[in-house]
């Protein structure tokens, strides 16, 4: 008797999407429509600036995570919004749930500015996972979009799951919720769309390459090496931009990138990008709105 | 929500900036932390004090590395830089080897609870037992150094719910396990006043050369980079920075001279005020203290 399943070595593609799922179609990169982008940019760059809330752990008693989380909304979205107001850049911005009410300053501050808001859960420690059953996901997605909407009077059209954690429904629940786009995943440099059976939901790219998460925290690169790391993924996408116009996500946290130290390189990279004249900066949603009439 | 209860929320930006000494843009202190990892810890219910078994040679050497040799190190260059240091002592260390308490005696450094051992968490401790372990601290550190502890840092960054209040009541002026700012802030306590000093994650040996596994030379810049961020945000609105440092890391002899050229930078310019915790939480005490008052443009909108 065999300890593998019957299947363990049968190959199941799905007829229309090439994959091993229904979720989207495979579209290998050079099989696709020219995309253009405004003022002929050649790379569609959007900064994101999540703020996490998340649970004091009291067993064993969680005092630095706590702490160090909270130097986001206090301090390191203030730090990160001063150098993009320098720069003259909006920026979009996950937020838990939580901080739209207990936060009242960083909210206000970045609707003043246009920052576009999107849904991230209630807090960064309660995941959405196939655990969680139909109807709680659905209502857990919504209430995103309910408390966003209560708090800056607009409902937001992007979605990005808390430590971008997705079910296996989460991408058809968001669709018929309305959201428009999700920034859960990062396999493309371009926007696509999922197969959805109500409304249209596409992926906006939120490369692991170009996230603090990643990059800083489980790579442990240094500030100036996160600062290389995305210049050169900027400098290739440029080049590829020539020929198809390219999706940037510069992922940042308040309470890692905020932190003076990388606050600095952040700084220097957006600099740099935006003195390439090459690069088209917008918040994630108008992104999306660029993209959709070129499909 | 469950939330901490200690502070409320309050952004950096909606505060009347700090006025230091000097009109100084920021304060800096330097905290070594001097350590003794025990060779066979007593157990603490929620933590193991190693991850493998005991004895473990290899994880015991570094501190002790430390107080033969590294500490040494760096009395001499903190004395040619002329910096007084906040030591945040496992206070046994003390008790073990009263030539550090009076060589940090002589240079009249400040002092910062780091508990008793690196090795003895405060995580699950009861009430008893923790008031316990703070005034055994405060005694092992007057009786071998004359001074009274300024602050409070928990071994190994172990605290409990209570611990601030039972840090206020003996006396401690500041508590430093907190990571939420750049600034002091006031905290609720059940009696008395306190305050906690930002300490760093990032301007963080223990972090930067432990687990990240970072080079010297990159902590150095991690050094001198936070200081450029800061300093530049404090010709607006002073801040306070903390460098946390573990002489067997940062002074080992591959090390030191990124340590030195880190302090050697920020030292070199004006509007810098190096100061030891104790004396930022006494300057902040006597200037600042339920006197935060909304800054100017926030109170018009």
């Amino acid at each position: 008797m065999s300890d593998f399943a019957p299947n363990y070595n049968q190959v199941v593609v799905d007829p229309v999407t090439r994959m091993d799922h229904g979720l989207y179609t495979f579209s290998p990169l050079p099989d696709r429509p020219k995309l253009v982008w405004p003022n002929g940019a050649a790379v569609a760059m959007s900064v994101v600036v999540n703020v996490d809330y998340g649970d004091l752990v009291t067993s064993p008693l969680n005092l630095v995570g706590y702490t160090y989380r909270d130097y986001g909304p206090r301090v390191g979205a203030f730090r990160l919004m001063g150098i993009l107001d320098v720069l003259g850049l909006k920026a979009t911005m996950p937020i838990s749930d939580v901080l739209l009410t207990e936060a009242p300053a960083l909210v206000e501050d970045a609707l003043a500015r246009g920052w576009e808001f999107v849904g991230h859960g209630a807090k960064v420690n309660q995941a959405v996972t196939s655990a969680l059953s139909e109807t709680d996901e659905r209502a857990y997605l919504l209430a995103s979009a309910t408390a966003i909407e209560a708090a800056t009077g607009k409902r937001p059209r992007g979605w990005l799951g808390p430590n971008g954690s997705e079910s296996a429904r989460t991408t058809q629940l968001l669709a018929d919720l309305g959201y428009d786009y999700t920034l859960d995943w990062g396999n493309d440099d371009q926007p696509y769309d999922f197969h959805v059976p109500n409304g249209r939901l596409s992926a906006l790219p939120y490369s692991f390459d170009t996230s603090d998460a990643n990059v800083i925290q489980a790579q442990s690169h240094t500030p100036w090496e996160f600062e290389a790391v995305l210049e050169d993924h900027l400098e290739t996408l440029i080049r590829d931009g020539e020929r198809s116009g390219m999706v940037m996500t510069l992922g940042l946290q308040a309470h890692v990138s905020g932190q003076p130290l990388r606050a600095k390189y952040i700084r220097s990279f957006l600099q740099k990008a935006q003195a390439s004249g090459k690069v088209w900066f917008a918040t994630t949603g108008e992104i999306v709105d660029a993209w959709r009439p070129q499909t | 929500m469950t939330d901490l209860g200690r502070y409320d929320y309050s952004a950096i930006t909606r505060r009347k900036p700090l006025t230091m000494p000097g009109n100084a843009r920021i304060a800096v202190f330097v905290v070594p932390n001097v350590e003794y990892l025990e060779w066979l810890p007593p157990p603490n219910p929620q933590r193991a004090p190693y991850a493998g078994p005991v004895p473990n040679v290899q994880a015991f050497q570094p501190r002790d590395y430390g107080n033969r040799v590294a500490l040494w190190r760096l009395f001499e260059l903190f004395d040619d830089l002329g910096i007084r240091a906040t030591a945040s002592m496992n206070a046994a260390v003390f008790e073990h080897f009263p030539r550090i308490a009076e060589e940090m005696a002589k240079r009249d450094w400040d002092y910062q609870s780091h508990g008793l051992y690196n090795t003895r968490f405060a995580l699950g401790m009861d009430e008893a037992t923790e008031r316990e372990l703070i005034d055994t601290v405060i005694n092992i550190v007057r009786k071998s150094t004359g001074k009274t502890i300024s602050g409070w840092l928990g071994p190994a960054l172990t605290t409990t719910t209570r611990t601030p209040d039972l840090l206020a009541e003996a006396g401690v002026k500041y508590w430093a396990d907190m990571f939420h700012d750049d600034e002091p802030t006031e905290l609720k306590v059940a009696k008395g006043r306190l305050i906690s000093l930002p300490y760093s994650f990032e301007v963080n040996s223990g972090v930067a050369l432990g687990g990240q596994a970072q080079t010297a030379e990159a902590f150095g810049r991690f050094i001198t980079d936070q200081f450029d961020m800061l300093y530049e945000e404090g010709a607006t609105a002073p801040k306070v920075m903390a460098i946390c440092l573990h002489p067997f890391a940062v002074t080992a002899p591959s090390r030191i001279k990124y340590l030195r050229q880190a302090l050697e930078y920020i030292l070199g310019h004006s509007g810098v005020w190096q100061a030891t915790a104790g004396d930022i939480a006494d300057w902040y005490y006597a200037n600042h203290y339920g006197r935060r008052l909304l800054s100017a443009a926030a109170d018009a909108a």
